[in-house]
């Protein structure tokens, strides 16, 4: 029973983790098509993936477009998850319901309304509608992680510091953002990294001057069969790990997502 | 009390949100107007674009897309909870740090790596039918491409996540006294779980898979790339409309149903599943 | 200005929340070095009131002056207050020396003078090796000392106290007790402490506010509102007390006779103006009203129970058509003589009950 049980994860989490597995052992075969089981051994797709153009401008687009994006969306998501958490005020619920909605709408609805709104004003081809809608997409994940801080946080904090003297300036300052940096951290990195594997809405609002990584793979694995796209899966797997476990090691991301009961 | 800097806090928010409004009503208004070949600019007000849809092409896509996500969500639920399950009941930290982490990480992968990571899985020349060849079950390739069965692979691998997230955040607030209690009871495993751990977990269950349910809709690099045109979800097609056809409209209208289809699926849902929610309510 | 005698002085204070008054005007003036305290169970306004007189509400009505200053308008942060909160409120990012001083750098105090009051703070509760601690590596008792240390070392002109012993163990929380009303004698800070525990309120206060529903019901020292309960509220919220029902048979301008089961009582007059003699009153008994009668005469009953308290022991006594009643006896003795189920007799004790128009 009990093993049967294990057995039982362990192939599931065989199944998360085959095509991941899969992509970096076909990242090695010498061969310039997939193919298993994979033959010889090259680091050349990797290299060729590292010089490819579209990837490497679309590399620097991305982090360019989520590190801007995941920046705004703290600023913005920081300041009104404080608000809506400790203060009343008129339209709040609506406020809140809307800013939540991008979880509920799909991403390719997300991305039309965007480019009709950017075409109807002329800025189609530009940055502004890029990032403008990474800002709407990753928002409500800030504030979910925002809302775990502020629910952690005791709000006698802040009273306890208005008593003593300070001003709220001051309180802000001193109190409620150090005890808010759990959250803002975890909640800007959850937002980078959506931001940066964000597909589908980019599809719709980019051009080929603002694509973005994901968007140049998808052209690419539309083009080519051959390994290079391995490859790059391979390196971002191996990113991606790392950050993960960075981020489960120094904020738990057990936390972050809500997996744990964070009132104990 | 008094609310420092709440106009400082809250406008920035209130333009994103009233940005985001503003492309739905883009997508709202659009969805009402007519198409002109051949012409970016809409014309005038129809309703054209929703009698469109009832043709069986695009009747018969929403109805492969409903039965997509449920078949996905159901999936996703079964193969969910015994990692939810593990994991919150992990005493070693590090296993339940591992759980987690292998569970959420097609989440951050991102849609283009992991589904090009599914088609090296899926191929004619691929892994599955690779390994079974040499292992001569097979003696010519399945076809796992291009098949609904591929696509609800690569569907349950996307939505895994979320339901593990959704899943385990209720088993944790599981108050395991209760179980504790059902032991000393007398209860085998076995009866705790199906008795106390599952009906409790019930709230979860329903929210997993309606979530699962909402999630996998969206879904639209998984059906493009694995569907490769021959299993189309309201994604892909919203997708053709806009950039093979330049038929905005239609697709603005496309969405729209999408949308309320969503809705309206996941309101029948929850009356459906009511009861099993009510089981574990407090 | 006219609340200048007064450490704090409140106008008819009020507070509405929607339709729901959780204070109605309320009256108080309490005098320098004061330490009087609010005591009520819980939703008697007794936070809303000490979170109008900190700051964190704003009234509805009425003026608060604190030290002769009207501060009714006035921000928190300008009111000079310290307060202790249940919680202790301890910034969990800064060291306890940082906690402590965090009042006098948000009044630009200069870092030497603030190094010399935080330690001179930390040694006044004794906590002077922890200076470099963290809130979370402290125990309870100790962060509670913290937050006290924190919320007078800025010399407040009112210290506030929101049930701070409450997550404290019974032992440590008389212990703290008894450590803070010294600290609060010796600096003679005028104190508003805020608790539901009429044991605490008893020991510590120069003078107790019992409120129910939003009203100050009595103002009075603990022997006051325990001998002389102004309100029938007050005499079943203070001390375990029993009602009997009995009738009033006459009374004089200081005190009345009452007589209940079939004994005779002298209460104070003053709760039962105007009540008519021959009219049904309730009589509120304390174990100490109550005690054995030898022989036949007195209150008959059975032990239904009984409560070992070392040198003395409480009997719950079933009566004869006169509902249960407590009361005391002294010694081991009475364990041997009163068994649960023995008969017993009772007759007036030597202390007076009170007596209020029956309800």
């Amino acid at each position: 029973m009990k093993y049967a049980f294990r057995a039982l994860v362990v192939a599931l989490l065989g199944f998360v983790l085959l095509p991941a597995v899969v992509a970096c052992v076909s990242a090695f075969d010498t061969r310039a098509l997939i193919a298993f089981p994979p033959q010889g051994f090259t680091w050349r797709w990797f290299h060729r993936a590292l010089t490819y153009e579209d990837f490497q401008v679309g590399f620097v687009n991305s982090l360019y477009v989520a590190a801007i994006a995941s920046t705004l969306a703290i600023l913005v998501g920081s300041a009104v998850a404080y608000a809506i958490d400790r203060y009343d005020f008129a339209a709040k619920r609506v406020l809140e319901a809307v800013l939540l909605a991008p979880l509920a709408i799909p991403h390719f609805t997300i991305g039309l309304g965007a480019l009709i709104v950017a075409s109807q004003v002329g800025a189609a081809r530009g940055w502004f509608v890029v990032v403008a809608c990474h800002v709407v997409l990753v928002l409500p994940f800030v504030l979910r992680s925002l809302y775990v801080s502020l629910k952690n946080m005791d709000p006698r904090l802040e009273s306890a510091a208005l008593s003593l003297g300070a001003k709220p300036g001051r309180v802000l300052l001193t109190v409620t953002l150090p005890g808010l940096a759990p959250g803002l951290a975890g909640g800007w990195i959850f937002a980078a990294i959506l931001s940066f594997n964000e597909f589908t809405a980019s599809l719709f609002v980019t051009v080929q001057r603002t694509q973005t990584l994901p968007v140049a793979m998808y052209n690419y694995v539309r083009e080519y069969a051959d390994p290079s796209m391995a490859a790059l899966s391979a390196l971002y797997i191996l990113l991606t790990t790392v950050v993960l476990t960075l981020a489960n090691r120094f904020l738990g991301l057990g936390r972050i997502l809500g997996t744990e009961d964070v009132r104990h | 009390m008094q609310r420092p800097f709440l106009r400082l806090f809250v406008t920035p928010a209130a333009l994103v949100a009233a940005g985001f409004l503003l492309a739905m009503a883009a997508i709202l208004q659009y969805a009402v107007l007519a198409h002109i070949p051949g012409e970016l600019t809409p014309g005038g007000f129809t309703l054209r674009n929703f009698q469109e849809m009832l043709k069986p092409l695009y009747a018969g896509v929403f109805f492969d897309t409903v039965r997509l996500c449920f078949l996905t969500a159901v999936l996703a639920l079964l193969a969910g909870y015994p990692l939810a399950l593990a994991m919150v009941r992990a005493r070693n930290p590090y296993i339940k740090s591992a759980i987690l982490i292998i569970s959420v990480t097609p989440l951050f992968l991102g849609e283009v790596v992991r589904t090009y990571a599914w088609l090296i899985v899926l191929g004619n020349q691929g892994f599955i039918n690779g390994f079974l060849l040499w292992l001569g079950i097979i003696d010519r390739p399945l076809t796992l491409m291009f098949s609904t069965g591929g696509v609800v692979m690569g569907l349950v691998h996307v939505t895994l996540p979320v339901v593990v997230i959704m899943l385990s955040a209720a088993i944790s607030h599981i108050d395991r006294d209760l179980e504790k209690a059902a032991v000393a009871l007398g209860a085998r495993p076995l009866r705790v779980f199906l008795t106390v751990t599952l009906p409790l977990s019930m709230p979860g269950i329903v929210a997993a898979l309606t979530t699962g349910f909402a999630w996998t809709f969206s879904a639209f690099a998984t059906p493009q790339i694995i569907g490769g045109g021959r299993v189309n979800m309201v994604s892909n097609l919203v997708y053709s409309l806009g950039f093979s056809s330049f038929n905005f409209p239609f697709a603005a209208a496309l969405s729209i149903a999408g949308l309320l289809l969503t809705a309206l699926s996941l309101a029948l849902f929850k009356l459906l599943l009511r009861p099993l929610e009510r089981m574990g309510a407090k | 200005m006219s609340g200048t005698e007064d450490a704090l002085r409140l106008d008819g204070v009020g507070k509405q929340f929607g339709t729901f008054t959780a204070l109605h005007e309320a009256w108080l003036r309490v005098r320098p070095g004061e330490f009087v305290t609010l005591l009520g169970p819980s939703g008697c306004g007794k936070t809303t009131l000490l979170n109008l007189i900190a700051g964190f509400l704003e009234a509805d009505a009425g003026e608060i002056f604190i030290g002769g200053k009207l501060v009714t308008q006035t921000p928190v942060w300008e009111r000079d207050i310290g307060i202790v909160f249940q919680s202790y409120a301890l910034f969990p990012h800064m060291d306890v020396a940082r906690n402590v001083g965090y009042g006098l750098r948000a009044r630009g105090v200069s870092r030497a003078e603030e190094a010399a009051r935080v330690a001179e703070a930390l040694a006044m509760v004794r906590l002077s090796s922890m200076a470099g601690r963290r809130p979370r590596q402290l125990s309870g008792g100790q962060q509670q000392r913290v937050a006290l240390a924190r919320a007078l070392v800025i010399r407040p002109s009112l210290l506030l106290l929101d049930e701070p012993f409450s997550a404290l163990d019974r032992n440590l929380r008389m212990e703290m007790q008894f450590e803070l009303k010294e600290i609060q004698q010796k600096l003679g800070v005028t104190t508003i402490f805020v608790t539901h525990d009429q044991a605490e309120a008893m020991s510590m206060s120069d003078r107790i506010a019992v409120m129910s529903e939003g009203r100050i019901l009595q103002l009075d020292t603990p022997e006051g509102v325990y001998r002389r309960p102004a309100h029938r509220f007050v005499a079943g919220f203070i001390g375990d007390a029993t009602v009997l029902r009995g009738r009033l048979k006459g009374m004089d301008g200081v005190s009345a006779g009452v007589e209940a089961g079939g004994l005779t009582f002298s209460v104070p007059a003053a709760p039962l103006e105007g009540t008519a003699p021959g009219a049904e009153v309730d009589v509120f008994l304390r174990p100490e009203h109550l005690q054995p009668a030898e022989g036949e005469a007195g209150l008959a009953g059975t032990v239904v129970s009984r409560a070992y308290l070392g040198d003395r022991a409480e009997l719950l006594v079933q009566t004869e058509g006169a509902g249960r009643v407590m009361l005391r006896v002294p010694g081991l003795a009475a364990l041997e003589r009163w068994p649960a189920g023995a008969p017993i007799r009772m007759a007036v004790g030597s202390a007076e009950p009170v007596a209020f128009p029956a309800g």
